[in-house]
């Protein structure tokens, strides 16, 4: 009787103890689930902004691309350009050597000749004054073969003569009589006005192939 | 002595539920803390994935750059190389079309 009253005494405190366990248990596991169910949305909720960012970072790289290539390209184009306007000047200096060179040349005074009467036809003939530089001013051009020529040319009666003034570049300036208008013929004025149209002929002659 | 053993299963039981309550409530206070470390490690590793790769973007465009700008050097050096042996028709052609 005693072993029998002890052993359901026993198994109030044992079936108590189990209980408790199974509680204790069970709790532990919900809390469990708990913290990996909100692991588990954390991971959702970033996987959002973690998508979103990626994109903005994808964008931003090919903003970065875009700007690099543009501004090699620009570089790249800058350096060949840079390297043809250079050739051009080149050309056009060693013209300049070439033209001043051309004022101790036998062939200058027929070179003047020309540039005058292609002046006068410009001009419309008749009455003109020619500007020369001191040393051409020697030169023995011949003014009446050439009015005659600017004569023929524009059927206007052209006389021509020597200007009391001089200039100091190669060439020649010549003016209507009463100095209103003139052709500046000198090489220096020649190739400023023509320039553009010049470089755009060396370009073509050295660049085309 | 059966009530007595009674009252100390149900004491047992009493601090099991407690127990329980606790571990409960504690978890509920942790899953918190653990939602936003996941949440703050996911986007800071995000933020470092990120800048890597637009470094890496703007290391492989500087190298493609520098591919393309030897590429135009070597052009420019073509081109010089062909341009100079025009030179001298260019001026000869320039003079002509001034003085005639």
């Amino acid at each position: 009787m005693e072993s029998s009253t002890e052993k359901i005494l026993e198994r109030i405190l044992d079936d108590a103890n189990k209980k408790a366990y199974t509680i204790v248990r069970d709790a532990q596991e919900s809390a469990k689930t708990v913290i990996e169910k909100q692991r588990q949305s954390a991971r959702q909720s970033a996987e959002k902004e973690v998508y979103s960012m990626l994109k903005r970072t994808e964008n931003e790289v090919d903003v970065i691309k875009g700007k690099v290539a543009s501004d090699i390209k620009r570089r790249a184009k800058w350096v060949v350009s840079y390297e043809k306007e250079r050739l051009v000047t080149n050309v056009l200096s060693e013209v300049k050597n070439r033209l001043a060179s051309l004022q101790k040349s036998e062939e200058y005074p027929s070179i003047l000749e020309k540039l005058i009467v292609n002046a006068g036809i410009v001009l419309n003939g008749s009455k003109l004054e020619v500007v020369l530089s001191e040393n051409d001013s020697s030169l023995p051009l011949k003014l009446d073969i050439l009015a005659k020529k600017i004569t023929d040319r524009t059927g206007v009666k052209t006389q021509l003569k020597v200007s009391k003034r001089t200039i100091t570049d190669a060439g020649v300036i010549v003016k209507t009589a009463d100095g209103l208008i003139f052709v500046d013929n000198t090489f220096e004025a020649i190739l400023s006005r023509r320039e553009r149209e010049l470089k755009l002929k060396i370009a073509r002659i050295l660049f085309n192939n | 002595m059966v009530l007595e053993k009674e009252m100390q299963a149900k004491q047992i039981m009493i601090e099991a539920k407690e127990k329980a309550d606790t571990i409960l409530r504690e978890a509920q206070e942790k899953s918190e803390e653990v939602y936003r470390k996941t949440y703050q490690k996911a986007i800071a590793r995000a933020k470092e994935e990120s800048i890597k790769i637009k470094d890496q973007a703007k290391v492989d465009s500087e190298s493609e750059a520098q591919i393309f700008l030897e590429h135009a050097k070597k052009q420019k050096e073509k081109t010089r190389i062909e341009a100079e042996k025009k030179i001298d028709i260019a001026v000869k052609t320039i003079l002509h079309e001034i003085l005639s």
